[in-house]
């Protein structure tokens, strides 16, 4: 089996030819950093095998962010006996140093010009490009198939020929004369440290750039200084190739007319609620609510007389009944009628991703993360956390420092994820109705506001953060193809299917089994406690002070750890024969909450208090375990603090009135104020002769 | 002296120089996405605060913070 690597400048369409090519559903946008990670597949062409590689873009082989780190020690590591270069015909002229470094590296490449846009900036002679290039180049549309063919075809000719000759067709040799010497000098530091002929070149020009690794590497501490130069070089070639092969027009690639709406300062934020709002509105209320009281009712057609035939058969005590009823068809139910809710919002997403308009989003609120030590690269984590937090996580890769990376991280989980949506839907909507729009809103922008809070406390605490570059390029704003509409929804649909078919399911057959068993395993029926009714009795007392203190809430919350929905599906189980409504207001049920306060604070302490299951192996993974716990210990306590307070001032509020809360609550406010400007001072002198570094406010106080 | 952050919206400059103080991961990546020396640019706009700048290079748009942009030397 031959080896083929993909790579190419951020957002230049690799992995769609890499779906194309492999016939694969990887995850694509129109943003920079969709793909954070190695993905491999396979096609086959003519009888032969060929496994390709799909990396995160790259705009020269010195990294700067996580995901650029995992490309470039990739291309270092491994040895691909093809690379296939996507440059994006629009944006040809950046695209190419990349091209020339590859070539530079003395890599076998394929020049792959990908044609997204129908009308194209530039107008390019390929042939002569290629000759210019000396490397083989195509030109096609990665999402046409019979251009996928010809792809193909090129590519098996390409490695059947072989290697081509060790010489790079560009060499060096044409280095302007003020680098030559140095060049040879760093040749020369390379030769005497045993480094093979092939590769001194490539090296050498990695040491006039000053590149830390390959210094490390060669435990070479001479600096040359010479980027500057070396990249000038670079681009003077470019602009000779492209001055003989592209006519350009006048048009800016990723500049539009729409920006002056998108971008207004005073129009960009009002703008950026109100689609969100719209996402939201239609998702969970009017079209998305209509589609699953549609999907609801088909179930219970079908479910209803599956019930009856089974209490005919085995009689309503049975555990038989128990397990169908009320694990299967009662909880599984509640979270399948759902389905249409989050398939919209993930299409949604993907609109606002594939749109071109997310980058603006994190243009627009750069100036505020930037303040909390984030980056507005970090909005596209956040916004994913609102689908899924496991896949979000991934994405802080797209963040230079480590610190940044690590709060971004920690910051996902309190984005509302998507499987948390039936909690509310369910436990708010028995008593908050039609005013239940408000409570979801409300709870979504805890969520952000609890998160913004938090990653300012730690920026001045634990995560300082260093300056992030924010780099982005802007990408043209693209319309959406209905192809691409009905992949996503398809895609979703599926993936949501198959997660409830099989994790949801066994951890509803085994809440149920903890719910209707003793501890000796005697089926508990109508009387007798069962082992998840005893561990809940054990845990109620700590969540008194939350206003939810019924064994079946606990429990779920417990259940809930492994994956959100499963909080729904076991309130649904425990609420047993009755109707959810009466269940949560009956004294003394398994799940009693009894007011609208009790309500919003268990709904609240569901929003923040852990990640699931998945999400945290995938937070180990990305930023260690010390990290991890960390993260879900501050959870755990803000969940705890903030259910506490929302809690008791619903309790205030019935006690009291309206006025004399307020006015309590301000005086608090008043005093945690003082109280933290106090602090500040204290420390503020504390600090100021000792540090170099000193502000000006803390000049003043010295 | 005039660095990239202080140009006015809309006006075509020419690039000088990155500055030597500028950090090299930080100075290398603006080399490689185009901002070398000779090249002409525009600020297409700056955001709300100002913190960050939209600007033209090499026939597309790419937008950094002002931080970044003021290591980048313009001619006056």
């Amino acid at each position: 089996m031959k080896n083929i690597v993909l790579v190419g400048n951020p957002n230049t369409g690799k992995t769609t030819l890499f779906n194309s090519l492999t016939r694969g559903h990887e995850h694509v946008g129109n943003w920079h950093g969709v793909t954070v990670e190695e993905k491999v597949g396979q096609f086959q062409f003519e009888n032969q095998k060929f496994s390709v590689v799909d990396l995160p873009g790259i705009y020269s082989l010195s990294p700067l962010s996580f995901e650029e780190k995992v490309a470039v020690e990739y291309l270092n590591r491994a040895s691909a006996e093809l690379v296939v270069n996507i440059c994006d015909a629009s944006n040809l002229g950046r695209n190419l140093y990349l091209t020339l470094s590859l070539i530079e590296r003395g890599l076998n490449v394929l020049l792959v010009v990908n044609q997204i846009d129908k009308r194209p900036i530039c107008k390019v002679d390929y042939g002569k490009l290629e000759r210019l290039l000396g490397v083989r180049v195509v030109h096609l549309n990665a999402d046409n198939k019979k251009d996928i063919e010809g792809l193909k075809g090129e590519i098996t000719k390409l490695l059947g020929a072989g290697k081509p000759s060790a010489t790079p067709p560009h060499g060096c040799a044409d280095l302007p004369a003020d680098c030559a010497s140095s060049f040879n000098q760093a040749k020369k530091l390379l030769q005497e440290r045993g480094v093979p002929y092939e590769e001194q070149a490539y090296y050498a020009i990695k040491l006039l750039e000053d590149d830390e690794e390959a210094k490390a590497k060669f435990k070479v501490e001479m600096a040359f200084g010479q980027c500057e130069k070396i990249a000038g070089w670079r681009y003077d070639k470019i602009d000779k190739i492209l001055a003989q092969t592209c006519t350009k027009n006048q048009r800016v690639y990723g500049k539009s007319k729409l920006d002056k709406i998108f971008l207004n300062r005073a129009l960009a934020l009002p703008i950026f609620l109100g689609l969100l709002c719209l996402v939201f509105y239609l998702t969970f209320f009017s079209f998305g609510g209509w589609l699953s009281d549609c999907l609801s009712g088909f179930i219970e057609l079908v479910f209803n007389p599956a019930k009856t035939f089974i209490a005919n058969v085995y009689g309503t005590q049975s555990w038989v009944y128990s397990l169908f009823a009320d694990a299967l068809f009662g909880g599984v139910g509640a979270i399948v009628s759902f389905l249409p809710q989050v398939a919209l919002l993930f299409f949604f997403l993907s609109l606002l991703e594939d749109s071109g308009y997310l980058a603006r989003v994190a243009f627009v609120f750069d100036d505020l993360l930037s303040r909390v030590g984030l980056s507005g690269k970090g909005v596209y984590t956040l916004l994913m956390g609102f689908g899924c937090s496991t896949t979000a996580v991934l994405t802080a890769r797209n963040m230079e420092d480590k610190n940044s990376k690590i709060k971004t991280a920690l910051l996902t989980p309190y984005m509302s994820c998507s499987a948390k949506f039936p909690i509310y839907a369910v436990l708010g909507g028995v008593f908050f109705g039609a005013n239940n729009l408000f409570v979801i809103v409300g709870l979504y922008l805890l969520g952000v506001a609890v998160a913004i809070l938090l990653s300012w406390v730690l920026e001045k605490s634990v995560l300082k953060s260093k300056a992030q570059s924010f780099i982005l390029e802007f990408p043209p704003y693209r319309m959406i193809s209905p192809k691409r509409t009905l992949s996503v929804l398809w895609q979703n649909v599926r993936l949501f299917l198959s997660r409830v078919g099989t994790l949801i399911v066994a951890m509803n057959v085994v809440v149920w089994v903890l719910s209707n068993f003793t501890i000796t395993f005697k089926f508990v029926g109508n009387s007798g406690v069962s082992m998840l009714e005893t561990l809940g009795r054990i845990l109620a007392p700590i969540f008194t002070p939350l206003g939810f203190a019924s064994w079946g809430l606990v429990s779920a919350l417990l259940a809930g750890l492994v994956a959100k929905e499963v909080i729904v599906s076991s309130v649904a189980m425990f609420a047993g024969g009755q109707t959810l409504a009466s269940a949560l207001f009956t004294a003394g049920s398994a799940v009693y909450l009894g007011s609208g306060g009790a309500v919003l604070s268990y709904l609240a302490f569901c929003l923040l208090y852990a990640p699931c299951l998945a999400s945290v192996g995938v937070l180990i993974k990305e930023i260690g375990g010390k990290w991890t716990a960390i993260g879900i210990a501050i959870q755990l306590a803000v969940a705890y603090a903030v259910s506490f307070v929302v809690y008791t001032t619903s309790l205030a509020l019935s006690a009291f009135g309206w006025w004399a809360t307020l006015i309590s609550l301000f005086a608090l406010a008043v005093i945690v104020a003082s109280g933290v400007l106090i602090a500040k001072r204290i420390k503020g002198k504390r600090l100021c002769p000792y540090s170099s570094k000193c502000k000006k406010s803390c000049n003043k106080k010295r | 002296m005039q660095n990239l952050g202080q140009v006015q919206v809309n006006k075509f400059t020419t690039i000088i120089g990155i500055v030597e103080e500028a950090p090299l991961k930080i100075k290398r990546r603006l080399l490689e996405l185009g901002l070398t020396a000779g090249q002409k640019v525009k600020v297409l706009r700056r955001s709300l605060a100002g913190g960050v700048l939209l600007i033209e290079v090499r026939g597309y748009a790419l937008s950094l913070r002002r931080e970044s942009a003021k290591w980048i030397e313009v001619a006056k």
